[in-house]
């Protein structure tokens, strides 16, 4: 018992080393208790599909198990996580674009978009609060996936731009400029919403 | 000059900013780790431990390598039906043998030692004796016949011996630079020789001769 309760006081970079050290399984599961619900929320706001979405969180974590020794030092074992999760979500949605230019199937902005939580909403705004939320849901579908992934890890997230810099790959100003485009996207597709 | 703030941004777009911050966490179900656990311990990994590794499909490669292929197998095509079709500025022009008969007859007037064109004299051993004594103006309206003669070229020998037709323009004589199907190699412009006279009356003696051999035949004939 008091063993587990060490583990969940070591941060993500101890758990990783341990679990590459030692195939500690029980340091990996602490992980991905800690990262599972923070994952499914950046795909599921990315992919749009809550099945997919995780089924993608779980191939995240086998890809984390299989490929542990990949993971170094001196990263952040989050932007290594993220950045497992976004090519995989990435590659979803590229599966998902050649599926649709093949079939008949009803677009991306036909699906009813699937919203969850709503006890946090009283019940009498919920309603409102729901549409509200589809129709974000449905511009950040609308807007492209180098711009969504940003606006995601960012606002929806809320990682810093130097942890976004280091998931994606790309200069901070990079990072700045694409949030700043997709924002203004958002904005442009929710107009009725946000009126000046 | 004002400096462009990425702060600014954070100003204008507040509100959509707190809702997107707003907006409900996606959770995973209940039993995510517990079938995450059993998908590890029976190793079903799907295509992911494929997916690590890059991958080489035949069918990456025989794609490309199939339209190469064809590209290179159409050229060779293309190649070998040009190879057919005759190149007319590459081919021989269509032999001109009339004018090369006409010349050539006119050229063996000169001298006394050239015999009569060969074709004719081929076709007049194969003959019958009867045949091989035709007169001359016989050999060549026969052989008109078969090379029809240029006019305006030929030269009647019993007119050009007396003298009275003259010879053509020389000028006339430069189609025969190219002519016939064989290969002609120009050995420079004909230059005109004075006729010789003696050589011509031998011709005719020769001739004069064969017809009265001729004759003296077909009379013996006629007596038995």
């Amino acid at each position: 018992m008091s063993h587990n309760q060490n583990l969940t006081e070591l941060s993500d970079e101890e758990l990783i080393k341990r679990f590459q050290e030692t195939d500690d399984l029980e340091a990996y599961e602490i992980l991905v208790r800690r990262y599972k619900d923070p994952l499914m929320n950046y795909v599921y706001r990315f992919v749009g599909d809550r099945d997919v979405c995780t089924d993608i969180v779980q191939d995240t974590m086998i890809k984390f198990y299989l490929n542990k020794d990949s993971y170094k030092e001196f990263a952040k074992f989050s932007t290594w996580i993220y950045t497992i999760a976004g090519n995989l979500a990435k590659n979803e949605l590229k599966r998902r674009k050649r599926r649709n230019i093949l079939s008949l199937s009803p677009t991306e902005d036909e699906k009813q978009i699937q919203v969850e939580d709503k006890s946090i909403v009283a019940p009498d705004r919920a309603a409102d609060s729901n549409i509200k939320n589809d129709m974000i849901q449905k511009a950040l579908m609308k807007i492209k996936p180098v711009y969504r992934e940003m606006v995601i890890l960012r606002d929806i997230q809320g990682l810093s731009y130097e942890e976004i810099a280091e998931i994606k790959k790309v200069s901070l100003g990079t990072v700045k400029s694409r949030i700043n485009r997709g924002r203004t996207q958002l904005q442009k597709l929710l107009k009725n919403i946000y009126k000046e | 000059m004002r400096m462009y703030s990425y702060s600014d941004d954070e100003e204008k777009f507040s509100k959509l900013l707190a809702d997107l911050k707003e907006l409900p966490k996606i959770k995973a179900e209940e039993n995510f780790e517990y079938n995450l656990m059993i998908r590890i311990q029976n190793r079903n990994f799907g295509n992911l431990l494929e997916d690590s590794k890059p991958q080489y499909n035949i069918i990456k490669f025989a794609v490309p390598t199939t339209l190469i292929a064809f590209l290179i197998l159409f050229i060779i095509f293309v190649q070998r039906n040009n190879e057919d079709i005759e190149n007319p500025l590459m081919s021989d022009p269509p032999k001109i043998l009339e004018n090369r008969i006409a010349d050539n007859y006119g050229a063996n007037l000169s001298s006394t030692d050239q015999l009569p064109p060969k074709p004719i004299q081929e076709k007049s051993k194969k003959g019958s004796l009867k045949n091989e004594f035709k007169g001359v103006n016989e050999i060549s309206s026969n052989s008109e016949l078969k090379y029809p003669l240029n006019r305006n070229r030929s030269v009647s020998l019993d007119d050009y011996i007396s003298g009275g037709i003259p010879r053509n323009n020389n000028l006339e004589r430069g189609s025969i630079v190219k002519g016939g199907q064989e290969d002609f190699d120009f050995e420079g412009f004909l230059i005109p020789q004075p006729l010789d006279y003696n050589s011509l009356q031998k011709y005719k003696r020769m001739i004069d001769s064969i017809k009265r051999v001729e004759v003296k035949r077909d009379s013996l004939r006629r007596f038995r």
